[in-house]
């Protein structure tokens, strides 16, 4: 499975590199540290999946995530963000199509559960 | 990680699917009876009424109450009166993911008594801030995350300290990290953490022992740490009918900038707070 990282936090993408490193199926193809370049990435690299950070400098996650549904409607996006907890910001994610909203600093069994099941 | 979400906290822990959750929320939502509805039913609006603040709320980002009290639709009594009638009538989250057969009910009580002591507001925090304090709800969201989370991923047990107000200008200790937050209310939220603190956070935010952390990445995890904080600020703050954005964090080293300047028709509310490691200050700053 190929990974998109779109994360302006080194140390958020670090850690993800490293969780994801350790699940044998994943191959991360890219990392993007706005939104810009996770669109301009998405069309370059076609992953089978994007892991989104949502505030972000410059075009926001939120916003990226909208242009990759509108280009591709079958992308598969998991939202990992700091803003995740607000009901309305979750809800209008998951209806844009995201996979599931994660919470930061997330725990490395969450986003496995949800690669897994992105994997079934 | 803590959401204040219901709903997040059972997708997270796999207890539904996004799909369910979805189809719990437009039931819930069914089930919801509008404000403009309500006010309707009590002659305090007419149908008109109700599409002017609609179509006014495409041009100005405001909760429905909130925008008919600006136009003078609504007196704030009657806002008062309405959100309480709504908040009667509404229907909570785990009672539409049972209702839809999704959880049991048992397995419901079990899993809210769990999210609910997560979310108790930590005692100490309620004592520090007055309760006509007008940044109340604001300073009560920011103080309660901000202990919560530094426990929770940054592995720092803190004490909040009592309230201080300062102008002209803050000592930068090492690593000051800002927010800022536009809305229904506005201010900046700032953490200032001395040297060892900070370190200790970022090598605790993600748990990646392996990873070594120069001055640029303890900077990114301090910028990454207030940011955090932020979101579930502004998500609880939302729970409180306070709509806010939040502008991507700053953090700003002592060595670029010892003091950081406080502009005159501003005012910072800070609180000294204590850790086992050292001292630092997290607060904001408003208009005055």
């Amino acid at each position: 499975m190929k990974v998109l990282i779109v994360d302006d936090s080194r140390l958020a993408v670090f850690s993800l590199k490293e969780v994801l490193s350790r699940i044998e199926e994943v191959e991360i193809v890219g990392i993007a540290n706005d939104g810009e370049a996770g669109y301009r990435l998405y069309r370059e690299l076609e992953p089978d999946l994007v892991i989104m950070d949502m505030v972000m400098p410059g075009v926001s996650g939120s916003e990226c995530t909208k242009q990759i549904f509108e280009h591709d409607p079958s992308a598969k996006i998991i939202v990992v963000s700091g803003v995740g907890g607000a009901q309305d910001k979750i809800y209008e994610e998951l209806e844009k199509g995201a996979i599931t909203v994660i919470s930061k600093p997330f725990e490395e069994k969450v986003i496995r559960n949800a690669i897994e099941q992105i994997m079934k | 990680m803590r959401p204040k979400f219901f709903g997040q906290y059972l997708l997270e822990n796999c207890l539904i699917t996004k799909d369910e959750l979805l189809e719990a929320l437009r039931f819930q939502n069914t089930k919801l009876k509008r404000l403009g509805e309500i006010a309707c039913q009590k002659g305090y609006l007419d149908n008109k009424k109700v599409e002017d603040i609609n179509s006014a709320q495409r041009d100005e980002d405001m909760l429905f109450g909130l925008l008919a009290v600006k136009m003078g639709y609504l007196n704030e009594k009657q806002l008062d009166e309405l959100l309480t009638i709504q908040r009667n009538n509404h229907i909570y989250l785990g009672e539409a993911v049972v209702h839809k057969g999704f959880m049991s009910k048992e397995a419901l009580e079990r899993e809210l008594e769990r999210f609910h002591k997560e979310q108790e507001v930590v005692k100490s925090v309620q004592d520090i801030v007055p309760d006509d304090n007008p940044e109340h709800d604001e300073l009560i969201a920011i103080l309660d995350i901000t202990v919560k989370i530094l426990r929770r991923a940054g592995n720092v047990l803190s004490k909040i300290g009592n309230l201080e107000t300062q102008t002209k200008q803050l000592n930068n200790s090492f690593a000051f990290a800002s927010v800022k937050f536009i809305g229904d209310s506005g201010f900046e939220y700032f953490l200032n953490f001395p040297q060892n603190i900070a370190f200790n956070i970022s090598r605790s935010l993600y748990n990646i022992p392996e990873m070594e952390f120069d001055l640029e990445t303890v900077f990114d995890a301090i910028s990454e740490f207030a940011n955090i904080i932020a979101g579930n600020v502004k998500a609880q703050l939302l729970e409180y009918g306070k709509k806010l954005e939040i502008s991507p964090p700053l953090c700003i080293w002592n060595e670029e900038k010892q003091i950081i300047e406080i502009p005159e028709n501003k005012i910072a509310l800070i609180f000294p707070s204590v850790t086992p490691e050292g001292d630092f200050i997290v607060g904001i700053i408003k208009d005055r």
